[in-house]
């Protein structure tokens, strides 16, 4: 066979070549700004550099880990030589989650498991230091002292600040500024408690909401929505309720485990795939419960949207398919995702093997907060005490 | 003698061991001119086509420098490679080799750790030495697999010191990416002196730029290096490769849309059966980052005077097992032709030719296992013994055999004199295509599965009780 001349070879080239010129062209126009049509949200994906969501939901899940399972699942054996997980530098070993310092508290209960109060370690290259309730912030008095506006504040590690100072969180920095700079002349100190536990699923946090965030007599309670709520190991808690036979409690909980036949004996992975397509409605369903059941013991009720270095896109489509949802219950709502907007995953991350936000992060997310309360009406009557001043 | 699972397709490399260049007859006469070489011949320069051929890898740094293709690093080394080209290509003929071989010890440091870099380099001379020693063949064997085997032993050894550490992390898989196959190679052509190559050809096998950034690299034929080297007009051959670097360049982009809109395996976005599909074709089409990485590291190696046979042959359109065989990295296919398949064939040949076929064809699909898993030790650290691999390989391998053995023993189509061939039924090899993507998608899934209990889960979406 006559082998091809250079002719030939540059008739082959060039076509493709020009194509994948001007895609260049229209992707450097593209820059930071949100994809308006599918040829761009085709082309930003081809620009992206960081880990699918399912990978990245496989290395939160890791430093999440199976709290729940007591297994710890890490991204870092993933199959394949070509993963880009592979290009992630392994956790040192004084890396620690939770569930293998001495800070963990296992439960009996539908919570399974909280932290130990007034402990003091490292972790994460910071400490962790609980109050006498068991939770990272100030050792604040039970009852809620006069002359104060109470935000109790429900989420998972990103909200506990793992990992960074704790008076560098953005709950602790969006504390500090409520009372050095009050939205309104309300008279009243802020407190945001923030009752936020490494590893909680949207499920406990509903429970943490309920149940005891109400015994510290808050004035509101702040739920954070973020990625934990959106990732594969969504239905964790709920399958390790199921395995250990324990109460489901919430009447969702208990219809969705009748209608997705979840059994005793189905590993997580099998429950995960019957709970799947239900993942929207439960945490809809976690709104709509928080909201009525907090609504009966004269508590605010709000939702606070909590950005990742990672998956920015996922996190923006699947919150505003929630919101859209539970659009009828007016929820007073802090949108942060947008804080991370045009930044990278490495200038916002704790280290290079562990997603977690780091403190330019929480200055990030408290910075966009800080604006909405101040801006919006609603949430400056909810969060910064305004409706009880009636200013 | 069938060998016709392992018979090479055209252009591959174990097939076509293309002839060295023509040596210059004798001294010349006085005053007379040199005639030159086949080789000189085609490294004869145009400056159009140079001057076209560099706009076209200027332009696909462009390209790879907006999308960030395979991070920065690979933006860096292709920088150098273009650089390195447009040098290269001035450089006198006789000189264009050690050209190569400085520019990729040179590139080492530019892209490694130095210490690093040097204890590569280090390695590639230590190990000429002991091959070369003036003792038996097999003792010189013996002494380089005892240092292979020792590697192995201390490839996950963490010492105290951090820096050390760090350092060893980095070499460890640069060390295994760089020696793990080639090293076999050289050693089973060194046994005889017209296969052995000068010292330059061996620094030059050694010493490959792109191979410092891609560890998992495609296993370059010892022969068929030194033997393509300028055996085609140059703007040619390099023009075919800047053509396999914007094929690989679109492969990886399209790579990139595939793995951020690839549903999750399991559990939430298989829940139908056209999400399982979806899933499987997807998975299976990750496969184009490999591909697309092959064609751009034999595109470069093209771009300085290697005329490598491509890596990839549209494996997606294989109509059977054993042609899937042949067209999915051609050089793994090619290699264990030439380590397994040819030594264990010839070995058994006496048993009678199919028996020996099923044989060797066994034991290629149990090496080409066990290798896999000793490729991923070595870049990894760690071990790779799944079930999902063992049913992979098995799997295929007796897909494979039974195509050997079908193909061998069918009669070829009567050819009246004079008539050509016929030709193939279109709707046949369409239906053939399509049986073998599908099972191949299929069984992809399963290998790339965490683990097969998962991959069951995700087969059964459909049963919620």
């Amino acid at each position: 066979m006559t082998p091809h001349d250079f002719r030939f070879h540059l008739r082959m080239t060039v076509p493709t070549l020009i194509v994948l010129v001007v895609a260049a062209g229209m992707r450097m126009k593209l820059g930071d700004r949100e994809p308006d049509n599918r040829l761009e949200r085709g082309l930003e994906i081809m620009g992206r550099t960081g880990l699918s969501a399912f990978e990245e939901g496989e290395l939160t899940a890791g430093y999440y880990e199976g709290l729940l399972d007591g297994a710890q699942k890490t991204a870092r054996g993933s199959r394949g030589l070509l993963s880009n997980l592979s290009s992630l530098k392994p956790a040192p070993p004084d890396w620690l989650s939770l569930s293998q310092t001495p800070a963990v508290r296992w439960r009996d209960d539908f919570l399974v498991y909280d932290m130990q109060p007034n402990i003091d370690i490292p972790m994460k290259g910071d400490r962790l230091q609980t109050n006498r309730w068991g939770y990272r912030d100030r050792d604040y008095e039970k009852a809620k002292p006069p002359g104060v506006w109470r935000i109790a504040l429900v989420g998972s590690s990103i909200c506990m600040g793992t990992g960074v100072p704790i008076d560098g969180s953005y709950e602790a920095l969006m504390e500090a500024s409520l009372n050095a700079n009050p939205p309104c002349k309300s008279g009243l100190k802020c407190e945001i408690f923030n009752m936020a536990v490494p590893g909680h699923m949207i499920t406990q946090q509903l429970e943490m909401a309920t149940e005891l965030a109400p015994e510290f007599q808050p004035d509101v309670v702040l739920l954070t929505v973020h990625y934990l709520a959106f990732g594969p190991e969504w239905s964790s808690h709920i399958a390790t309720l199921v395995q250990e036979g324990r109460d489901l409690k919430y009447p969702f909980l208990k219809e969705l485990a009748e209608k997705t036949r979840l059994r005793k004996s189905d590993s997580k992975g099998k429950m995960g795939t019957k709970m799947g397509p239900y993942r929207l409605e439960v945490i809809e369903d976690v709104l709509r419960y928080a909201q009525a059941d907090l609504e009966k013991k004269g508590i605010r009720f709000a939702v606070l949207l909590v950005p990742f270095p990672a998956q920015k896109d996922l996190l923006k489509r699947q919150t505003a398919e929630v919101l859209r949802r539970v659009s009828d219950l007016n929820l007073p709502v802090i949108n942060a995702l947008p804080a991370f907007d045009g930044r990278t995953q490495d200038e916002l991350r704790l280290r290079e093997w562990d997603n977690h936000p780091n403190a330019l992060g929480h200055r990030l997310i408290f910075e966009v907060m800080d604006k909405q309360v101040r801006e919006d009406a609603k949430l400056r009557d909810v969060i910064g005490g305004c409706a009880a001043s009636g200013g | 003698m069938s060998v016709s699972g392992f018979s090479s397709p055209e252009g591959s490399s174990a097939g076509s061991v293309a002839a060295v260049a023509a040596r210059a007859e004798g001294a010349p006469a006085p005053g007379s001119v040199r005639k030159l070489t086949l080789a000189e011949r085609n490294a004869t320069r145009d400056i159009g086509k140079f001057a076209l051929i560099l706009a076209q890898l200027v332009a696909l740094f462009g390209v790879i420098y907006v999308f960030k293709v395979e991070g920065r690093t690979f933006g860096e080394l292709t920088a150098l490679l273009i650089a390195g080209f447009a040098i290269h290509y001035w450089v006198p003929y006789q000189w264009k080799k050690h050209f190569f071989v400085a520019f990729s010890m040179a590139g080492a440091y530019a892209l490694l750790n130095p210490k690093v870099a040097t204890g590569i380099i280090a390695s590639v001379f230590v190990f000429y030495v002991i091959l070369h020693l003036p003792i038996h063949y097999w003792a010189r064997v013996g002494i380089v697999s005892v240092i292979g085997a020792a590697g192995l032993y201390f490839r996950n050894y963490v010492p105290e010191s951090a820096v050390t550490a760090d350092t060893l992390a980095s070499f460890w898989p640069v060390f295994g990416g760089i020696f793990m196959f080639r090293m076999m190679i050289y050693i089973y052509d060194l046994r005889q002196e017209r296969t052995a190559g000068a010292l330059l050809d061996y620094l030059a096998y050694f010493f490959i730029l792109p191979n410092y950034y891609f560890l998992l690299f495609p296993i370059v034929d010892y022969q068929t290096m030194r033997s393509t080297y300028y055996n085609a007009e140059f703007h040619r051959q390099a023009q075919e490769g800047v053509r396999w670097i914007t094929r690989g360049v679109a492969q990886l982009l399209v790579y990139r849309l595939i793995y951020h809109l690839r549903p999750n395996p399991a559990p939430d976005d298989v829940t139908s059966f056209g999400g399982l599909i979806v899933a499987m074709v997807l998975t299976y089409l990750l496969y184009l980052r490999l591909s697309g990485q092959y064609h751009i590291i034999i595109g470069m190696m093209h771009l300085f005077g290697f005329n490598l046979p491509e890596t990839h042959r549209r494996f997606l359109f294989a109509e059977s097992f054993t042609d899937f065989w042949r067209r999915i990295n051609i050089y793994w296919k090619d290699f264990m032709v030439k380590m397994v398949y040819y030594p264990t064939f010839f070995r058994l040949r006496k048993m009678g030719e199919l028996k020996a076929t099923a044989i060797a064809t066994v034991i290629v699909f149990a090496m080409t296992w066990l290798l896999h898993a000793y490729q991923v030790y070595w870049l990894r650290g760690t071990f790779h013994l799944e079930w999902n691999d063992i049913l992979f390989w098995s799997i295929l391998g007796v897909l494979v055999l039974i195509n050997v053995l079908y193909e061998t023993k069918a009669k070829p189509a009567p050819v009246k004199l004079g008539q050509p061939a016929p030709r193939p039924n279109q709707l046949v090899r369409c239906v053939k295509i399509f049986a073998t993507f599908s099972t191949i998608t299929v069984l992809w899934s399963m290998w790339n599965a965490k683990s097969l209990t998962e991959w069951i889960d995700m087969l059964t979406y459909w049963k919620a009780g």
